[in-house]
């Protein structure tokens, strides 16, 4: 039951000096913890909690989902400058983000990205504070078969992203599931492709892997391109861009309708934010008329993933704070948070703790706030980024994405993987191969086949599992969707085969 | 690729038999992939005439990415020796000139000391972030 009377008193709270406070320093600092790669959302809230002990636990609370609104929308400021994504979250927007600071309309894209981000965080936070409980109650409908079955759609975007040669976006695709075969597999736990190297018994670390296939081959594709004239001239627009009013409601339907898709995506427990993204992205893809420039740096293609992965914020909180299910790992550290002031999820939280909890809420809706005013106006310094003589940054980008993949296990293991999946991430621009499919396949693939193994583990077999997906309507629905989604992007190429319109093969950027 | 694939397919022969199903599918695909695309670019190749030139590195080029390849292994490896903010100052000092030296010598000085001293306050002092050591910090 929504009360009123409760929001006000959180309005009343949240807007207290020491908490604005509270959530201008924690937004400071989540876009400084997501804008570097290998800091994430996740760590920069694990290491404020002891901040937050001391405080009142509604300016701790603030300061915490303050860090996670900030470090969601840092991961899109340098996959958009040097096309390193600083989370996970951040990969789908390098696709179009970097491509624009490439043709020198930096400022634009980390506008936009805020922007969007914006609007997405601030349509969670209202289906925070209205749609709470019955939405929470869709989450548990989610079984196995469903997670397997948004798992298998979000793999079909693969056809999307790589439109113009579907079927090396899906080699790529496929080489990401590969790569997500390695370690215990999740119906026995026997060992696979991990060679003896006990490292990769728990398969391999995403964080360090995304850190090596985008920023370390990124370095060695800057050094091949060091002082060429290009970039120095494309960097010249940089400071001509000023921003608007009316960029505020630059592609409001797709902020609308992808912001919806990550708090649905942000509902169901353990799909993340890389998964709201890639279809938020996709999303705005199908919205837009002009689908065929996405992916060639069109403003569009930021507006989807942005606002769907800072959607995911308000909507992974909202199981956990009802259910006590996080839905990702940085919800699951915040219920430590919460644990710490003596809160317990569930309804209690809503009635009893009414006066910490909505100022909480308030709270995000200010974080929002303060992000997209740190965005827009610090723009114009962020994008400096790409002015810095190019040894110095490759060499910099080099020395912190190994602190970057050091710091997320303390293990030196992890930055030879960084290593070699920079290796990787070169060799598979140097052949043209797009990274998006196979980072799509090295998240998804084992979320896939856990949730199968699951499925199979219930239904008594493999085959009855998938005959029973076609009987739950939530996975019908998502049958549907895949079709769609990897048949539209074969009907657009046919059509325009048909016509005589040549289709250009997109080659990712070097 | 293909032979990536094959290789992958082939030693899953070496699984349990359930814990191989999955792998036996994504490297099967896989290479069937691999031919349909290079069914392709045959198809491709046979009716251009005028074929793209294959983009060529220059041999500074080469160069250049083998010895980042190499720099970058041995600056990794020293890390764990020597420790990380010594062997950061060293790296950022020595491979920046290296790959540029345009720039004034006290300048490739100044960043690599002023980027060790922000790591350093950024991650040891505000964050705890423990940062590697080896014999020296």
């Amino acid at each position: 039951m929504i009360s009123i009377a409760n929001i006000l008193a959180g309005i009343s709270t949240a807007f207290q000096i020491q908490n604005i406070l509270y959530a201008l320093l924690g937004t400071a600092l989540g876009i400084a913890f997501g804008a570097m790669p290998g800091l994430s959302a996740s760590m920069g809230v694990a290491v404020l909690i002891p901040l937050s002990y001391g405080m009142d636990p509604a300016s701790g609370l603030i300061l915490l989902a303050s860090v996670y609104c900030g470090a969601t929308y840092g991961g899109s400021i340098s996959a958009i400058l040097v096309n390193t994504p600083g989370t996970p979250a951040a990969a789908a927007t390098a696709a179009d983000g970097n491509k624009m600071a490439l043709h020198g309309h930096a400022m634009e894209a980390l506008t936009e990205s805020a922007v969007a981000s914006f609007w997405g965080g601030t349509l969670s936070v209202f289906a925070l504070l209205f749609l709470a409980p019955p939405l929470a109650s869709f989450s548990l409908k989610f079984g196995p078969q469903e997670r397997f079955m948004l798992a298998v759609f979000g793999l079909t975007i693969i056809a999307s992203l790589t439109s113009k040669n579907i079927v090396k976006g899906l080699i790529g695709g496929f080489l990401g599931l590969l790569i997500g075969c390695v370690g215990m597999d999740p119906k026995l736990g026997s060992l696979r492709y991990t060679f003896g190297i006990m490292n990769l018994y728990t398969g391999i670390p995403l964080v360090p892997a995304l850190i090596g296939i985008y920023s370390i081959s990124q370095v060695f594709a800057m050094i091949k391109k060091q002082g060429t004239v290009q970039v120095d001239e494309a960097l010249k627009e940089v400071n001509h861009y000023r921003i608007h009013i009316r960029d505020l409601f630059y592609n409001v339907k797709a902020y609308i309708i992808c912001g919806i898709v990550g708090i649905i995506v942000g509902i169901i427990p353990g799909a993340g934010g890389s998964i709201a993204a890639f279809l938020g992205y996709d999303t705005a893809r199908r919205l837009d008329k002009h689908p065929e420039r996405f992916g060639t740096g069109y403003r569009n293609g930021v507006s989807g993933p942005e606002s769907a992965n800072n959607g995911v914020t308000g909507g992974a909180m909202i199981p956990m704070l009802t259910l006590g299910i996080p839905g990702n790992a940085v919800t699951a550290i915040l219920m430590g948070g919460l644990a710490i002031q003596g809160l317990t999820p569930g309804n209690g939280l809503f009635t009893d703790k009414a006066y910490i909890i909505y100022p909480f809420i308030i709270g995000l809706f200010i974080a929002n706030f303060f992000m997209l005013l740190m965005g827009l106006f610090g723009s114009k310094y962020f994008a400096k980024v790409n002015k810095l003589p190019q040894n110095f940054l490759a060499t910099g980008i080099l020395v912190l994405t190994v602190v970057g993949a050091y710091a997320v296990h303390n293990s030196f293991t992890e930055i030879y993987i960084m290593l070699a999946f920079g290796m990787l991430g070169y060799f598979l621009r140097s052949f043209k191969f797009d990274l998006s499919p196979v980072v799509l396949g090295m998240i998804l693939g084992p979320i896939a086949e856990k949730a199968m193994s699951q499925a199979a583990g219930t239904s008594h077999g493999y085959l009855p599992a998938l005959a029973s997906c076609l009987t739950r309507p939530i996975c019908i629905v998502l049958i549907a969707l895949s079709v769609v989604s990897v048949v539209g992007p074969i009907w657009s190429n046919y059509k325009a085969a048909k016509n005589g319109q040549t289709i250009v093969e997109e080659e990712p950027e070097d | 690729m293909f032979v990536l694939f094959a290789a992958a397919f082939s030693y899953a022969f070496t699984f349990k038999k359930a814990a191989a199903a999955y792998p036996f599918l994504v490297n099967g695909v896989g290479c069937l992939l691999c031919i349909i695309y290079f069914i392709q670019i045959s198809i491709k190749e046979a009716h251009d005439s005028n074929p793209p030139a294959a983009s060529k590195l220059t041999k500074k080029q080469k160069i250049d990415i083998i010895a980042t390849i190499i720099i970058s292994l041995a600056y990794v490896l020293l890390v764990q020796v020597v420790g990380y903010m010594v062997m950061t100052f060293l790296y950022l000092l020595l491979f920046s000139y290296y790959l540029d030296k345009s720039h004034k010598k006290i300048t490739y000085v100044l960043v690599a000391l002023g980027f060790d001293i922000v790591l350093y306050l950024a991650f040891e002092l505000f964050l705890h972030v423990p940062l590697p050591t080896g014999f020296l910090i």
